[in-house]
C-alpha cells in the first residue's frame, strides 16, 4: 500500500476526467476547487476545461486477463458528455456538428509537413484550428489560394500521414472533427480532499492524478438521452484489430535482351563505382587511379544511365593523364546502342563494354576493379584487366569481362510492379514492409526499409531497398523476372519487440523508437501507453527471434497471442513499478511459491459480498500451430490420451509461429497442468486495495468459500492467487476483483531450472551444462543457488551464494561439488523473491529440467 | 466557551482525522499558515493520519513567533504572539473553524478565535447510545451513498445505528462532508482538550463510557429538523471488529 491508497483509506475522494486525443478539451466530471487556491482547476496548457462527464449507473470498466488469446478481455465503456455543460461551452456546434468548412488535400501530407497544399484556401484564416483524420492543427498563415502555411501539427495530440487519394474524410481539412472512431481516450483519477477539494491545481497534470484506463473510440459519437455518448474500447482490446493490407508484386529482372539491359533500373549512389587504376610508361610514367562513375547522391537511373554517368566521369578523371586521348571513351551495354553508349558485336549480352583510348607513345595498363557490395549489385565484382589494342589502335579494352549480375543481397534494390490490391486509389506499396517471394516450393521472406518510385520510367515501377534477405530463417529462392511478391503483415524479432512494433508503429518515426514499420502496418500507440522495457525484457518471451508474419490482413492476437497465452502470459494495462499506466505483460498462473507481492487482507473486502469458487475449465488436449507464412511446421499436438479416455476430450489451441518443437511440447504439457482444479473467486475490493490485474498474492481471506487443495484446508490462511481480472464502476466507486486461486497439483507439476556441474575446476569455480545463467538469475550479480547430489540430499545439498558464472561469491566449495551435483533454485525464503519471481516458471529451450 | 454562538451546549463530539504527509511525501492543503511574514508547516514524519486534536497539537507546534494554539474545552485560540495578520495559505483555517479560502487573511490580531464548529470536531447536542445492528440487518442495509466507495463495510466490522443531534452550526459543519467521507472518525464524549492531554479513554467493556472509533457509513433515511434550531439524524457507524 502506498500514499495514493492511504489516503482513500483515509476519507480521500477523486474526481475523473477524460482527455481524448487531438481534441483540446479536457472533459472532467466535476470543477472542484484546490485545497491550495479558492480557485477551480485549470486548463492544462492549450485546452479548455468542459466538466461534462457524466458516467451511468450501470457502466462497468473492467479488464480480465484472457489465458486462452494471451491478451487481456475488457467491456466497452459508453463516456457520456452531458448536454448542459457541452453547450454552455459551445462544443455542441463546435466539436459534435458538421464542418462548415470543408477542404481537400491535393497532395500527401506528411507528418512533419508544415504546409498543405489543398483545393482552396477561400473562408480560412490565418490562426485557425481545423481537423484533420484524428489531428488537430493549427493553420498559422494563409500562404497563397491553395496552400496553409506554418502548420502547428498534432495539437493535443499527434501527427499523422494523410494522403491526398483517401477516399474518406481522411484527406479533409475542416473546422470541426468529423473523425471520431480510433482516437485514444484516457481516463485520469485526480485526488480529492475529504472535503472534496482539488490537490492537483491542474488537470492531466501535478503528483496526485493516476491513469487508471486508455483505450480507443469505437464508434462515432451517439447523442443520447443525457448527452453525448462515446463509445471505447479497452487498449489491449486493439490487439484483436487487423492491421496490415493485401499487396502483391511482381519483381523484373533483366531478359536477355541488350535494350532490356541498357534500361533496367538501378539506385546508384556514391558507392557505386568501379576502381580503375593503372600504370604508364613511355614519354613518362607513373600511376593513376579513380573513382568512376562519381555520384554523390542517391540516384534514380538505369544501367544504362550509370554507365553514361561513368563514361563522362573517366573522361574527367583521366584528362590530366599523358596517356590519355580525350573524347574517345566509349562504355557501352554490349548488344545496345543508343545515343550515348556505343554497340559492339563480339560480346555476350549483358556485359559491360568499356574501352580508353591512350596515346600510342606510351604503354599502358588499366585494370578495373568492382567491389562486392551492395552499391554495385548488378555488377558481378572482380578484378579485371583490360586488353591494350595494337599500336595502330592504342585502345584499352574491356570486351567480355564487366558482367552484369544482378545480386539483390541486402542493401541493393529490387524493381517491382504492384499487381495486386490497388483499390481505389490509394493502396499502395508501402514504404517498408515484407513480402513472401515463392518459387519451386520454396518461399523466401524478404523485408525491404525505403522505397523509391522509379524515375522516368512506368510509374508503377517501384523499387525497394532491402533490408534483409532470407529472413525468418527462410532459404533464398532466385528472383527471376515476374516472381510474385506478396506482402505480408508483422515483424521479424524476439516477441517482445514485435508487440512493441506492431502496437506503436505509425508510418511517422513518432511514437517512439519501435515506431518503424509503415503507415497502416501497426497501430500507432504512442510509448508512453506502452511498457516497452517489461514486454521486451521478459525473460520467457525474448529469447528467440520469431518471423511473425501474416498473409495480407492480420492482428496482433493472431500473431502473438498464442506465444503470450502458452506461456502463461498475457498482455494487460496497468501501473508498473514506477506507476505509469501502460500495456505490459503479466503471469496468468498462480504459481505456490510466487514471492507474493501483496496480500489479500480482510480489512481490503467487503465481506459479505465474496463468491463462491468458480472451476475454470482447460484442456486435455493442446495443440500448438508452429507453421506460418514462411515456414511450413508440423503442429505439434500434447494429448492426454488417458485422460481423454476417462474424462472426454477438450481441446486448445494456440498459434506459436516459429516455435521449437521441444517448448511446444512442454509449454503445452504445462497448460494441460495448469487446469487442475484452478478456480476463480470474486471479491468485492475496497477502493484503497492497490492490487492490479496480474499480481501474484497471498489470499488471507480465510473466507469459507475457499479452500487450499495441497493441505485439503477449508478456509485456508494464505492461498496462491493471481489478481486476474477487475470490474471498476466509476459512479459509484465500486470494485469487484476476480481472483484465480491455485489448483489442486500446482506444486507437484511446478518447474525449476538445473543446471549440472561438468567440472570443478578450481576450489571456487564450477563449469556446467548451461551456458547462460540468466534464467537463475536475470538481473543480479550474486544470487544463491542450491547445489545438490541426487540422492544424497541429506548430507550433501547446501544453499551458496555465487555470482552469475557460478562462481563462489566467497569461500571455497563443499567436499560434494563434483561432476554430476545439481544447481537449481533455492528454497523461496533464501532467495529474492522479486529476482526469483519472473524466472520461475518454466518457458524456455535454454533452461534444463531435472527429474 | 466556544467563541460562536451556541444555543445548546454540546454532550459530545463527532472528531475526524487529517492526513498531512505520508511516504516521505507532503500532502498539500491542511498543514500551513502564515503569521506576519512568517510561514508555518506542520512537520513530516508523524504516524498519520492525525487524530484532530493530534493534529492541533502538530500545528501548535508547527507554529512559532510567539504564536501558538490554546485548547479550552471543546475550543482552542490562536494567539499569544505580537499583533500579526494571519494569512491562509491552503485549507487549514478552513478546518480550524475560521470558513476561510487559501488567501484570506484575518484582521491583524493577537489572538483569533474561530467562527464556527471545526468539520472535523463537530458538536452533538444530542448523542444517543450507539446500537448495535443485526448482522441480518447489515446484509440488508441499502444506505446513502455520500462518495465513491463509501457506503460499504469493508473487512470484519459491526455497524452501529447511533441518534444525533446537532445545532445549525454542527450541522453546518456536518455537512461539509469531511466526517462523511470513510475516514477514521471517534465519537467521543470527551472535548478536545481532553483528548489533546491524554484524557479521553477508549470506548472497551470496561469503559463503556469510553469514545468509539470508526467510519460512518452514511446516515439512516433522512434526517429532520426539529424546530429551526436542531437537526436530527441517525448516523450508521462501522466499527472494527478486532
Amino acid at each position: 500500500m502506498g500514499l495514493w491508497e492511504d489516503l482513500l483509506r483515509a476519507g480521500y475522494q477523486y474526481a475523473i476526467d477524460l482527455e481524448i486525443d487531438g481534441i483540446a478539451t479536457i472533459f472532467p466530471e466535476t470543477s472542484p476547487r484546490r485545497v491550495n487556491s479558492s480557485a477551480e482547476m485549470a486548463a492544462p496548457s492549450g485546452y479548455t476545461v468542459c466538466p461534462a462527464l457524466l458516467f451511468d449507473s450501470g457502466l462497468v470498466m473492467s479488464q480480465e486477463i484472457d489465458r486462452e488469446t494471451g491478451i487481456a478481455r475488457g467491456d466497452a465503456v459508453d463516456l457520456c458528455l452531458a448536454w448542459e455543460p457541452l453547450e454552455e461551452a459551445g462544443l455542441t456546434t463546435s466539436l459534435f456538428a458538421r464542418p462548415t468548412k470543408r477542404v481537400r488535400l491535393t497532395a500527401d501530407l506528411a507528418y512533419g509537413a508544415t504546409s498543405a497544399d489543398v483545393e482552396s484556401t477561400s473562408g480560412w484564416t490565418a490562426g485557425e484550428r481545423g481537423y484533420i483524420g484524428h489531428e488537430q492543427i493549427e493553420i498559422g498563415a494563409i500562404t497563397d489560394g491553395d496552400t496553409f502555411g506554418s502548420l502547428t501539427r498534432g495539437i493535443a495530440g499527434h501527427a499523422n500521414v494523410y494522403k491526398a487519394s483517401s477516399p474518406t474524410s481522411f484527406s479533409f481539412v475542416t473546422d470541426k472533427p468529423e473523425n471520431f472512431r480510433g482516437r485514444w481516450v484516457i481516463l485520469r483519477k485526480h485526488l480529492l480532499s475529504p472535503e472534496g477539494r482539488a490537490l492537483d491545481s491542474t488537470w492531466t497534470t501535478g503528483d496526485w492524478n493516476r491513469i487508471i484506463w486508455r483505450g480507443r473510440i469505437d464508434e462515432q459519437p451517439r447523442p443520447t438521452e443525457f448527452g453525448m455518448v462515446l463509445r471505447a474500447l479497452p487498449l489491449p482490446r486493439l490487439a484483436s484489430q487487423e492491421i496490415g493490407y493485401e499487396i502483391s508484386m511482381a519483381t523484373m529482372a533483366p531478359a536477355e535482351d541488350p535494350l532490356a539491359f541498357a534500361d533496367f533500373p538501378i539506385v546508384a549512389q556514391a558507392g557505386s563505382y568501379v576502381l580503375l587504376t593503372g600504370t604508364y610508361s613511355g614519354p613518362s610514367s607513373g600511376t593513376f587511379s579513380a573513382r568512376v562513375p562519381a555520384y554523390t547522391t542517391e540516384t534514380a537511373t538505369t544501367i544504362g544511365g550509370w554507365a553514361n554517368q561513368m563514361r563522362a566521369d573517366i573522361e574527367t578523371a583521366l584528362a590530366a593523364q599523358p596517356w590519355f586521348t580525350a573524347g574517345e571513351v566509349q562504355v557501352g551495354i554490349v548488344g545496345a546502342q543508343l545515343s550515348d553508349y556505343l554497340y559492339h558485336n563480339g560480346a555476350p549480352a549483358g556485359t559491360l563494354d568499356v574501352r580508353i583510348a591512350f596515346t600510342a607513345a606510351y604503354t599502358v595498363h588499366i585494370t578495373i576493379t568492382i567491389l562486392p557490395t551492395a552499391d554495385t549489385y548488378w555488377m558481378k565484382p572482380g578484378v579485371f584487366e583490360g586488353y591494350a589494342g595494337l599500336v595502330n589502335q592504342p585502345i584499352f579494352w574491356w570486351k567480355d569481362q564487366l558482367r552484369i549480375q544482378m545480386d539483390h543481397q541486402a542493401g541493393a534494390w529490387l524493381p517491382v510492379v504492384q499487381t495486386e490490391g490497388q483499390g481505389y486509389q490509394d493502396l499502395t506499396i508501402p514504404s517498408s514492409g515484407a513480402a513472401i517471394a515463392e518459387a519451386d516450393g520454396s518461399k523466401e521472406l524478404i523485408r525491404w526499409d525505403r522505397l523509391l518510385p522509379g524515375g522516368t520510367y512506368d510509374g508503377t515501377l517501384k523499387l525497394l531497398h532491402i533490408s534483409e534477405r532470407g529472413a525468418g530463417g527462410t532459404s533464398l529462392i532466385p528472383l527471376a523476372a515476374d516472381t510474385e511478391l506478396k506482402f505480408v503483415s508483422g515483424h521479424t524479432g524476439t516477441v517482445g519487440e514485435v508487440i512493441c512494433t506492431l502496437l506503436e508503429s505509425s508510418g511517422t518515426g513518432l511514437r517512439g523508437a519501435y515506431d518503424t514499420l509503415a503507415v497502416g502496418l501497426g497501430f500507432g500507440v504512442a510509448d508512453d501507453s506502452i511498457d516497452e522495457a517489461a514486454i521486451t525484457a521478459d525473460v520467457d518471451l525474448n529469447l528467440q527471434t520469431i518471423a511473425a508474419y501474416a498473409d495480407g490482413r492480420t492482428s496482433l492476437e493472431e500473431l502473438i497471442g498464442g506465444w503470450l497465452a502458452i506461456h502463461a502470459k498475457c498482455l494487460v494495462q496497468r501501473r508498473n513499478a514506477a506507476g505509469e499506466f501502460k500495456l505490459t505483460i503479466v503471469n496468468t498462473e498462480p504459481f505456490a511459491v510466487h514471492g507474493f507481492t501483496r496480500a489479500l487482507e480482510r480489512a481490503d473486502v467487503e465481506l459479505s459480498s465474496i463468491g463462491t469458487p468458480e472451476p475454470v475449465a482447460f484442456g486435455n488436449e493442446v495443440k500448438v500451430t508452429r507453421s506460418s507464412i514462411v515456414s511450413d511446421t508440423p503442429p505439434v499436438i500434447v494429448q492426454d490420451i488417458v485422460a481423454i479416455q476417462a474424462a472426454g476430450p477438450r481441446s486448445f489451441e494456440f498459434t506459436c509461429p516459429g516455435m521449437g518443437e521441444t517448448l511446444a511440447v512442454q509449454l503445452g504439457a504445462s497448460r494441460i497442468a495448469a487446469g487442475l482444479g484452478t478456480a476463480t473467486i470474486q471479491v468485492a475490493l475496497a477502493p484503497w486495495f492497490d492490487g492490479q490485474i496480474g499480481d501474484d498474492l497471498a489470499d488471507k481471506l480465510a473466507h469459507p468459500a475457499s479452500y487450499d487443495w495441497a493441505t485439503g484446508t477449508r478456509a485456508p490462511e494464505r492461498l496462491a492467487a493471481i489478481f486476474a481480472g477487475e470490474q471498476f464502476c466509476p459512479f459509484d466507486g465500486r470494485r469487484v476483483g476476480t481472483f484465480l486461486l491455485a489448483g489442486i497439483l500446482r506444486e507437484g507439476l511446478f518447474l525449476c531450472p538445473t543446471a549440472t556441474v561438468l567440472t570443478v575446476p578450481t576450489t571456487s569455480t564450477v563449469t556446467t551444462d548451461i551456458g547462460s545463467v540468466t534464467c537463475f538469475s536475470p538481473n543480479d550479480a550474486t544470487f544463491f543457488a542450491l547445489f545438490y547430489n541426487p540422492g544424497n540430499e541429506g548430507t550433501e545439498s547446501a544453499e551458496l551464494e555465487v555470482l552469475a558464472d557460478f562462481e563462489l561469491a566467497a569461500g571455497t566449495w563443499p567436499a560434494w561439488v563434483a561432476p554430476g551435483t545439481k544447481i537449481t533454485f533455492v528454497a523461496l525464503g533464501g532467495g529474492n523473491h522479486a529476482e526469483l519471481e519472473p524466472v520461475h516458471i518454466f518457458q524456455a529451450p535454454s533452461r534444463h529440467w531435472a527429474a | 466557551m466556544n467563541a460562536y454562538p451556541t444555543a445548546i451546549g454540546a454532550v459530545g463530539w463527532l472528531y475526524g482525522s487529517v492526513y498531512t504527509d505520508g511516504w516521505a511525501t507532503a500532502v498539500p492543503g491542511y498543514r500551513t499558515i502564515q503569521i506576519g511574514a512568517s510561514t508555518y508547516t506542520i512537520a513530516s514524519g508523524a504516524a498519520q493520519p492525525y487524530w484532530f486534536w493530534e493534529w492541533l497539537t502538530a500545528l501548535d507546534t508547527a507554529i512559532g513567533g510567539g504564536w501558538g494554539l490554546a485548547l479550552s474545552g471543546d475550543t482552542w485560540t490562536l494567539g499569544g504572539g505580537a499583533p500579526a495578520v494571519v494569512t491562509w495559505l491552503d485549507r487549514t483555517g478552513w478546518l480550524l473553524g475560521f470558513d476561510a479560502e487559501p488567501g484570506d487573511a484575518e484582521p491583524s490580531a493577537s489572538s483569533l478565535s474561530p467562527r464556527a464548529p471545526s468539520p472535523a470536531a463537530v458538536p452533538l447536542i444530542s448523542c444517543e447510545r450507539p446500537e448495535a445492528m443485526s448482522r441480518d440487518a447489515q446484509s440488508k442495509l441499502q444506505i446513502s451513498k455520500f462518495g465513491r466507495g463509501h457506503g460499504w463495510t469493508y473487512g470484519a466490522a459491526d455497524v452501529y445505528r447511533c441518534r444525533v443531534k446537532l445545532d445549525r452550526l454542527g450541522f453546518d459543519a456536518l455537512n461539509t462532508g469531511w466526517l462523511l467521507s470513510g475516514m477514521p472518525v471517534a465519537l467521543s464524549p470527551f472535548d478536545v482538550e481532553t483528548h489533546a492531554l491524554g484524557g479521553a479513554t477508549a470506548y472497551d467493556g470496561a469503559y463503556p463510557n469510553g469514545y468509539l472509533t470508526g467510519r460512518i457509513l452514511g446516515t439512516d433515511g433522512d434526517g429532520s429538523w426539529v424546530g429551526e434550531l436542531v437537526y436530527e439524524t441517525t448516523l450508521l457507524l462501522a466499527v472494527e471488529v478486532p
